[in-house]
């Protein structure tokens, strides 16, 4: 298939866009599109062949229009943060930036609602939403930079996940412009749907079904108090085990993350939070709700945490000493460049219960090919994030980063788990897909896409595998931007 | 009507492979009432040998059972284990896995515990081709692959016929509790679902009763019905400490001079008062039911226009969500409700402009679903309708499944109106 490029089309398509945006939100120079030959999967790059920066659904109506009428692959993008490659152009042709519909269209405190354009950052919103006593749930660790709409297109999950669920629970209505510039409006104010849950298929197609111009989400009151525990392991098995009983025992924390000892030495070294550094784990328990039934949720927590061997246990004390656990938690892949220059970020999901042999297996892997893994993690949803480090100038060290890798993640489908519990299939992990799928599956899912995309022009070659994207071979582990 | 129960999800398969291949029609499960037209078209497929659970991982909060299960086994299974699942479902002891999803049944809980939507973490099903697929997986986190097991909530078993489901589910609370009040006035009730919502506690429902069924019931206050406009219904879920907090600070509303009682539910009726509500949705045969959803903040304002034009009608929201049930007696007709309706929106209007959807949930049995059909226009935009019919075309090209269901009735409407204009 030719390019844009390659063909006469480009000068007739930017200067269609050009009139219908102005010059300013084209962009066609080299340097200015080089900022979009990736997103956070910075293995994959490929400079799209226009950019256009649209501020109104009326202008992504004709942009998408113009594409079909010039046959260009065409695809959104948000603030770029997404980690599987959802946004790389695979074959150039048109990127539709969304980072410029940024208003927050309605705050609806009493009816629990928010309705925001795409390019609302996450974090934007809830700033925003400060002092009303309610919040925008997902809080995805890239909240200070990616958007709502990417957040829509990825299912983006976050620390509190634990216990308020993932983008999908907190979506009520979406305004999609199809493959062909028609708009579908999806709920709204109320949720309401008459017939399949198509919000729900739409959120984590990763921008194949179509380009989110509107969103109305969910708002969830405050919680009246929170607690946060640290607890303090001299075993990962214990850990494991311990953070399986609290949730066991009927607790549902509001967040429950991990961090091992190669990470917790790491923040030390760099921030000097006051973490021992000879522990085998760390874990972070946060608990909120009514101040009535937190003491006893605590008190509950301490006990178990002691009775699996914790060494240590404490509880924030003051708000002060709440953040700076957090703090902590958001600084580990910060201090990971004191580690190692090039590091490359898994993303399985096992049963929660089987985290202790997940994290055996990993300690095995690490042995095996003779590399440093180091995890920090969201334990209570037993979504593992390995970190393995290397230097990707070292050719062998490279191949066997990428074999360890899928050692990894193929542990995790032995134990009933999956490749991605958050940061999505995009191109990174197409090839696993046939791993986890049978080809029924495939198909099945193949004619959901081809309702939603026919023509195939909207995000071409992402999510599900395709004779393509056979071409796709990975030579490079993909190393990944903080989350 | 030939009925055909499946012993294994093999002969499933074979059996919607078989009907894909002739033609023949299938009614798979009971959650919408049978047409005469069905009975001579179709033939039932009866799923309840499907019922075994597959796997209950405790300590990871998850479940995976066959769609014949019915709630109330299911209900039971997790209840031995202290956990639940916190989705209301009417008639549980005939209603299946498999109903709960593709009706998407949600009741007085959602407001705090959200619907199937929530829980769902995958499927097993058989699409219209005889294609037994899977989507999705047992773990809580998952973005592997388009979501297909959301997809079929709501689809009432048009696109695929639900085998297996995996479900996250929670802890059973230590203490549930329902309030009554019983309000002088629209306003007492307003201000009270006000004071609910804006709480540091969140109730896990509230509801606002009014109309002559709500007013027979026993176990509601019986001091000054007459001057009751209508009751709220709280539910109360969590440790006994944060109950005995959220009911200290209901306190003080039982002295105020609209509110005529408050009490808790008796324990002996608190069964009663749980069925009742989520069975209003779904009551004896010969009444008929609307839904509307309009936005939360107007619901009060809402219902008392409701109750105006429909005296004798019977009225249950789920106040928090913006959702109101109206249950009218069989001498209405879609006509008269249309009428009064538009009246309706008339009188809203005044004071709010956001648009109210309505759609029909029940019909008396007595009336042809050709009258219903004729006299009553799902509220769809035109690319609502093309999306469900290209849905269906891809999952049963054959028009297999569930043929005489609303959503295709509706599409099929719309498609021959625009033929017809064409």
């Amino acid at each position: 298939m030719e390019t844009l490029s390659q063909t006469s089309s480009l000068p007739l398509l930017e200067a269609k866009f050009t009139e219908l945006l102005g010059k300013d939100r084209v962009l066609t120079s080299p340097s200015e599109r080089l900022v979009y030959e990736c997103d956070g999967f910075t293995l994959e790059k490929n400079i799209p062949d226009l950019v256009v920066l649209p501020e109104t659904t009326e202008e992504v109506v004709a942009i998408v229009k113009l594409c079909n009428e010039y046959q260009v692959p065409f695809l959104p993008r948000g603030a770029g943060t997404s980690l599987a490659g959802g946004c790389f152009p695979f074959d150039g042709g048109v990127m539709i930036v969304l980072t410029r519909m940024k208003k927050i269209i309605e705050l609806q405190v009493r009816d629990r609602y928010a309705v925001v354009q795409p390019g609302v950052i996450n974090s934007a919103l809830t700033r925003a939403l400060q002092g009303t006593g309610y919040h925008y749930a997902p809080d995805p660790s890239s909240q200070i930079a990616c958007t709502i709409g990417g957040n829509v297109a990825t299912n983006s999950g976050g620390p509190h996940t634990l216990k308020y669920g993932v983008t999908v629970n907190h979506i009520l209505g979406l305004e999609i412009v199809l493959h062909d510039g028609s708009i579908l409006e999806l709920g709204g104010p109320t949720g309401e749907q008459f017939g399949p849950d198509l919000i729900s298929v739409f959120v984590g197609s990763e921008g194949t079904f179509g380009i989110c111009t509107k969103v109305w989400v969910r708002l969830t009151p405050d919680p009246e108090a929170r607690k946060t525990v640290l607890a303090v392991f001299d075993d990962m098995d214990n850990a494991t085990e311990a953070i399986s009983e609290i949730i066991g025992q009927g607790i549902i924390p509001a967040a429950m993350e991990m961090m091992d000892q190669g990470i917790t030495q790491a923040v030390e070294e760099a921030f000097h939070f006051g973490f021992p550094t000879d522990a085998k784990a760390v874990v972070i328990i946060e608990i909120d709700g009514l101040q009535a039934g937190l003491q006893e949720q605590q008190d509950a927590i301490l006990k178990i945490c002691q009775d699996f061997g914790a060494r240590e246990v404490r509880h924030a004390q003051t708000e002060a000493e709440r953040l700076q656990i957090w703090q902590a938690r958001k600084k580990a892949f910060g201090a990971i460049g004191r580690l190692s220059s090039s590091f490359c970020t898994q993303d399985g999901v096992v049963p929660r219960t089987k985290l202790p042999e997940m994290l055996r297996q990993v300690a095995a892997v690490s042995e095996k090919y003779g590399l440093r893994i180091v995890n920090v993690f969201h334990a209570g949803d037993g979504n593992i994030h390995p970190i393995l480090l290397f230097d990707e100038r070292d050719e062998e060290q490279v191949r066997q980063v990428l074999e360890a890798s899928d050692e990894i993640l193929e542990t995790c489908l032995d134990l009933g788990g999956t490749v991605t519990g958050e940061h999505g299939i995009g191109i990174e992990k197409l090839s696993f897909m046939p791993r986890m799928f049978t080809e029924t599956d495939l198909a099945v899912m193949k004619n959901v896409k081809e309702v939603f995309n026919p023509s195939q022009l909207l995000s071409p070659k992402k999510k599900l595998p395709s004779e393509d994207i056979k071409e796709l071979k990975r030579l490079k582990p993909g190393r990944h931007a903080p989350h | 009507m030939q009925t055909l129960t499946p012993e294994t999800p093999s002969d499933l398969v074979e059996l919607i492979h078989k009907s894909a291949t002739s033609q023949t029609k299938l009614r798979i499960g009971t959650h919408q009432p049978i047409q005469q037209s069905e009975v001579e078209q179709s033939r039932l497929v009866n799923i309840s040998k499907l019922n075994q659970l597959v796997e209950h991982s405790t300590r990871d909060l998850t479940i995976i059972v066959e769609a014949g299960m019915t709630f109330q086994k299911f209900y039971e299974k997790l209840a031995q284990q202290n956990q639940w699942l916190p989705v209301n479902v009417p008639a549980p002891e005939t209603t299946t896995i498999g109903s709960l999803i593709a009706a998407n049944y949600a009741g007085p809980l959602q407001l705090k515990h959200g619907t199937v939507r929530d829980y769902l973490l995958g499927i097993k099903a058989i699409d219209g081709n005889g294609n037994y697929f899977k989507a999705g997986g047992k773990v809580v986190k998952n973005v592997a692959g388009y979501d297909l097991s959301r997809l079929l909530i709501g689809s009432q078993g048009t696109l695929a016929a639900i085998t297996e489901a995996t479900f996250h589910v929670k802890p059973l609370p230590p203490r549930k509790s329902w309030i009554v009040i019983a309000c002088q006035t629209w306003s007492i009730a307003e201000s009270l679902i006000e004071f609910c919502l804006n709480a540091s506690w969140q109730p896990s429902a509230i509801e606002l009763l009014t109309g002559k069924t709500w007013l027979e019931k026993s176990y509601l206050p019986t001091t000054d019905k007459q001057k009751t406009t209508c009751y709220l219904a709280i539910c109360l879920t969590g440790a006994a400490s944060e109950i005995d907090f959220i009911l200290e600070e209901l306190n003080p509303w039982e002295t105020h001079s609209e509110v005529n009682s408050q009490s808790q539910i008796d324990e002996q009726y608190l069964e009663t008062i749980e069925t009742e509500l989520i069975e209003f949705a779904s009551p004896k045969p010969e009444a008929w039911i609307f839904q509307c959803h309009i936005r939360p903040k107007q619901i009060v304002y809402f219902t008392e226009v409701c109750k105006k034009y429909f005296p004798t009608g019977s009225f249950q929201a789920h106040a928090g969500n913006g959702i109101l049930n109206i249950q009218l007696s069989e001498e209405c007709s879609i006509d008269s409700f249309k009428t009064s309706f538009k009246k309706i929106e008339q009188e809203l209007s005044k004071y709010y402009q956001s648009k109210i959807n309505f759609r029909l949930l029940q019909a008396p049995h007595s009336i042809p679903m050709a009258e219903i059909r004729s006299g009553f226009q799902y509220p769809q935009a035109a690319i609502m309708h093309k999306m469900n019919r290209l849905l269906k075309e891809r999952f049963d090209p054959n028009f297999i499944l569930q043929t005489n269901n609303p959503i295709y009735e509706a599409t099929a409407a719309y498609l021959n109106e625009t033929a017809t204009k064409a």
